[in-house]
C-alpha cells in the first residue's frame, strides 16, 4: 500500500495556493517517514505528475475548490465523485487534474483509492497572500491531511 | 447577418483564451483573440531580490516550469554581467532540450492530435489492417494485430463508462475528420505510448533539477547542482548515462512514431497546408549556446526574423525594437512602450459577465500587443525552423527537406496550420538528435577537471551598480520568451515578461493590424458553426497557453450532495 499526498494550486494566486501550501508545510516532516509514503506539493502541473500517480495505491489530494460555501470551509470528496469535481470545474485546476486522473484511468493505473480534501476559496488574484478566511481554514485542512498520513503510518506499523 | 461564434473555456486559471470569429458563407472572415483573465504577474516581483525572481516566475506557467526560470536568471545575468560557466550552459541545454521534446510530444499527442484523430472511429478499425499500416510507416516495436486489438478493447471499455475524460468535449464524427479507422486506431495507440514515453523523458528534470515538478537547481550565474565525478550527489558519469538512456527512449519514439505519424497523416489533411497563414513575419530569439563563449554566442538554433514570408533574408533581432501596445487591452493607455518602461495598470472596461460578445472595436483582452518595429510576429517552432532553414542550418534543412520530399510538396506549405504542426515534429527530431552532443561535451569538460558551475563573482549585490537593467531571452518550446528587469538599489524596480502566447494571441494594435491567431483564422472553412473544430485546429497548432483549455465549455454540474462538509 503506497500513499501519495498531493497538494495542488498556484502559489502565486491567493487562495488558490491553499492546498499546495498546506501540503508543502508537511513535506519536510514526512520526508523520510516511510518509503511507501510521498508528500508532494505539485503546483499546477498536470501530466508531469503521472509517474507519481501511477506509483500510488491511495491518492490524497489537497486543493482549492469553489462550491459556493462560506470561504475557508473544508470539504471531503471521495472515490468516484472526485473526477466529476474536476470535470465540472469546481476546482481551479480542472484541466490539469481532470486530464491527469482520467488519463491515468485510461492508461490503466488510476489509484484504487482517491480522496480530495478541498477548501473553499474567497479570492483568486495574482498575489501571494491568503484571504483571512482561508488562512483560518488551513489548519483544519492540514489536520485532515495529517490524519490521513498518521492513519497510514499506524496501519503500516501494525502490519509489521 | 453574419454569425459570430465564440470559443471560450470560461475557466479561471488555465482557460484564459477566448476566440470570437465572424463566419460568412461557411468561412471565417474576421477574428478576435482575447484573454479574459488578468495576470499581473510582474507586480508581485517589485521590491524583491532579483536572485529570487526565477523561483517565483517558475510558477507563472502551469506546464513548463523551467522556461520562466531560464528567462529570469538570464535577465539578471545580463543586467549585472555574470558569465555562466560551460558546465552550467550544457546542463541548461539538456534541461531545455528535454523540455522541448517532452512538451512537443505531449502537445501533439495529448492536446492537438484529437483535433485530427477521431477516437470513436478507431473502435471500428480492423486490427490486422492497423498492424499493416503501422509496419508500413516504421519498424516500431508495437505493431502486432493483437496489440491493436488490445488497445481497441481498452478504448471500448473506457468509452462504455460514459466518461470519455481526456477524449471528452470533442467533436467525434465531425465531417472534417478524414482519417480511415485504422489510422485513427494507430494514432490512439500512440496517444497511450506517448504517455509512457513522456514519463521517462521527464526523469531528466528530476536528475538535473533535483526535483520535478518545479526543478530547484537554477541559480543566477550558473546552476546549483555540483559537477563531480567522485560524488554520488553530483553530476557524474552515472547520472550522465541515465540521461543518455532517457534520451534514447525519447529519440526512438520521435524517429519511429512522431515523425512517421506526421508523414502518414498529412496526406489526408493537405488542404490544411493552405489554411492558417499569417502575415509572414516570424521571429526567433535563438537558443542553445553551443560553444565555449556562452549565451548568447554561437546559438545552435539561430536568432533572426523573417519578414513577409521571404526566406531569402534573415534579419537580426534587436531587443530595443520591441514594444507593447495596449490600445485594445484592458490597461491604462500608455502608448507603445519598450518592456523596461512597461506598465501593468489594469483597467477593465469590457462588458460585465455573463456577456454574449466582447466589444471588439474597443479594448477586448488582457493580453497586450507586442510588436517588433511596429509589426506583429509569429513565434514558436515554425518560426525557429524557418529562421534556421533560411539561415542554412544543416540539421534543420535536412529534416525539413526530408519531410517535404516525402510528402511531395514545396516549402510554401510551411506557412500554414499543417506547417506549424509539422515544424514542431521536425524540431523535436533535431533537438532529440542533438542532446547527446551536449551531454558528451559536458562529460568531456568535467573529465578535464573543470567542475565550475557558477560565476559567483557578482553574486553579492554590493558588487552591482545602483541602477542596472537587463533582459533574458529563452526560446521556450512554444516560442520566444523574454523577461525584462530593472534593478535599483539591489531590488527589482520593474519586471516585464513578454511570453510566446502574448505574441501569438495578442489583440489588434494601434493601427488595427491583427495578431497571429487572429490573422491565421481568416479564410478558415467552418463546416458546422456549432462545432468549430477548424478553429481549434489552427489555434492548437500554436500550442496556446494552455492548449487543453481551448474547448467549448458547456458543463454545469451540481455536485453538492456528494460533498462532505468537514
Amino acid at each position: 500500500m503506497r500513499l501519495l499526498v498531493l497538494g495542488i494550486g498556484n502559489v502565486l494566486m491567493n487562495d488558490d495556493a491553499a492546498g499546495a501550501l498546506v501540503v508543502r508545510s508537511l513535506e519536510e516532516k514526512y520526508a523520510d517517514a516511510d518509503e511507501n509514503l510521498r508528500v508532494i506539493e505539485g503546483g499546477t502541473l498536470g501530466l508531469d505528475l503521472l509517474p507519481l500517480v501511477e506509483w500510488a495505491d491511495r491518492l490524497v489530494l489537497a486543493d482549492a475548490v469553489d462550491l459556493n460555501l462560506p470561504a475557508g470551509t473544508v470539504v471531503k470528496i471521495e472515490g468516484e465523485d472526485v473526477a466529476p469535481v474536476f470535470e465540472s470545474k469546481l476546482s481551479p485546476h480542472q484541466m490539469g487534474m481532470k486530464d491527469l486522473l482520467l488519463t491515468a484511468e485510461l492508461a490503466g493505473y488510476r489509484p484504487p483509492e482517491v480522496v480530495l480534501y478541498g477548501i473553499q476559496v474567497k479570492s483568486i488574484q495574482m498575489d501571494m497572500t491568503l484571504s483571512p478566511e482561508v488562512a483560518e481554514g488551513c489548519p483544519k485542512l492540514r489536520h485532515y491531511i495529517e490524519d490521513e498520513i498518521e492513519n497510514f503510518l499506524s496501519a503500516r506499523a501494525e502490519a509489521e | 447577418m453574419a454569425d459570430r461564434i465564440v470559443v471560450d473555456p470560461i475557466t479561471r486559471i488555465e482557460g484564459h483564451l477566448r476566440i470570437e470569429a465572424k463566419v460568412e458563407n461557411g468561412v471565417i472572415t474576421d477574428a478576435w483573440s482575447s484573454s479574459t483573465m488578468f495576470r499581473g504577474i510582474e507586480k508581485i516581483l517589485q521590491g524583491r531580490d532579483p536572485r529570487d525572481a526565477w523561483y517565483i516566475t517558475q510558477r507563472f506557467c502551469g506546464v513548463c516550469t523551467t522556461v520562466h526560470s531560464i528567462a529570469s536568471i538570464r535577465a539578471v545575468e545580463n543586467a549585472v554581467g555574470m558569465k555562466v560557466p560551460f558546465n552550467a550552459e550544457m546542463i541548461r541545454n539538456v534541461i531545455m532540450g528535454m523540455q522541448y521534446v517532452q512538451d512537443h510530444v505531449i502537445h501533439f499527442y495529448h492536446l492537438h492530435a484529437l483535433d485530427w484523430v477521431d477516437i470513436v472511429s478507431a473502435l471500428s478499425a480492423d486490427p490486422v489492417k492497423t498492424a499493416a499500416l503501422q509496419e508500413s510507416i516504421s519498424d516500431w516495436k508495437y505493431s502486432s494485430a493483437d496489440y491493436f486489438r488490445g488497445i481497441q478493447e481498452r478504448l471500448a471499455a473506457f468509452a462504455k463508462t460514459g466518461r470519455l475524460g481526456p477524449f471528452g468535449n470533442a467533436y467525434w464524427g465531425h465531417p472534417a475528420y478524414k482519417l480511415p479507422p485504422e489510422a485513427n486506431l494507430m494514432a490512439a495507440s500512440h496517444y497511450l505510448q506517448a504517455l509512457e514515453v513522456q514519463k521517462e523523458i521527464i526523469k531528466v528534470h528530476a536528475i538535473l533539477g533535483s526535483k520535478n515538478p518545479h526543478p530547484q537547481t537554477f541559480l543566477t550565474g550558473g546552476m546549483s547542482i555540483p559537477c563531480d565525478p567522485n560524488s554520488q550527489n553530483a553530476i557524474n558519469a552515472d547520472k550522465i548515462a541515465m540521461i543518455m538512456e532517457c534520451n534514447k527512449i525519447a529519440k526512438e519514439f520521435v524517429e519511429k512514431v512522431y515523425v512517421p505519424d506526421i508523414i502518414a497523416v498529412a496526406p489526408f489533411y493537405l488542404d490544411w497546408a493552405a489554411i492558417g497563414k499569417t502575415s509572414g513575419n516570424y521571429m526567433s530569439y535563438g537558443e542553445f549556446p553551443d560553444g565555449r563563449e556562452g549565451y548568447p554566442n554561437n546559438l545552435w538554433l539561430p536568432a533572426g526574423i523573417i519578414k513577409n514570408g521571404d526566406l531569402s533574408t534573415v534579419h537580426p533581432v534587436d531587443h530595443t525594437k520591441i514594444t507593447e501596445d495596449v490600445v485594445h487591452s484592458w490597461y491604462k493607455d500608455t502608448g507603445p512602450r519598450h518592456p523596461w518602461e512597461g506598465a501593468t495598470d489594469q483597467k477593465y472596461t469590457g462588458p460585465k459577465p455573463p456577456y454574449e460578445f466582447l466589444d471588439v472595436e474597443q479594448k477586448y483582452s488582457f493580453v497586450k500587443s507586442p510588436r517588433y518595429e511596429g509589426a506583429p510576429m509569429e513565434v514558436g517552432p515554425l518560426s525557429r525552423m524557418l529562421v534556421a532553414y533560411a539561415s542554412g542550418h544543416k540539421e534543420v534543412q535536412d529534416a525539413v527537406n526530408y519531410v517535404l520530399t516525402t510528402l511531395g510538396v514545396g516549402p510554401e506549405v510551411l506557412f500554414s496550420t499543417l506547417g506549424r504542426t509539422a515544424a514542431r515534429a521536425v524540431e523535436t527530431l533535431v533537438v532529440a538528435g542533438k542532446m547527446e552532443t551536449w551531454l558528451m561535451a559536458l562529460a568531456a569538460n568535467i573529465n578535464t577537471g573543470d567542475y565550475a558551475i557558477q560565476d559567483n563573482s557578482k553574486w553579492d549585490p554590493t558588487t552591482w551598480p545602483v541602477q542596472a537593467q537587463g533582459y533574458g531571452w529563452h526560446e521556450a518550446p512554444r516560442g520566444a520568451l523574454g523577461h525584462w528587469i530593472v534593478i535599483q538599489n539591489k531590488e527589482i524596480k520593474n519586471y516585464q515578461a513578454v511570453v510566446p502566447s502574448t505574441w501569438n494571441a495578442a489583440p489588434r494594435d494601434d493601427k488595427g493590424v491583427r495578431s497571429p491567431y487572429e490573422e491565421a483564422l481568416i479564410g478558415t472553412p467552418i463546416a458546422d458553426p456549432e462545432r468549430p473544430l477548424e478553429i481549434l485546429r489552427t489555434i492548437h497548432s500554436y500550442d496556446p497557453c494552455l492548449a487543453c483549455a481551448v474547448h467549448v465549455y458547456d458543463e454545469k454540474n451540481e455536485l453538492k450532495s456528494k460533498v462532505q462538509i468537514l
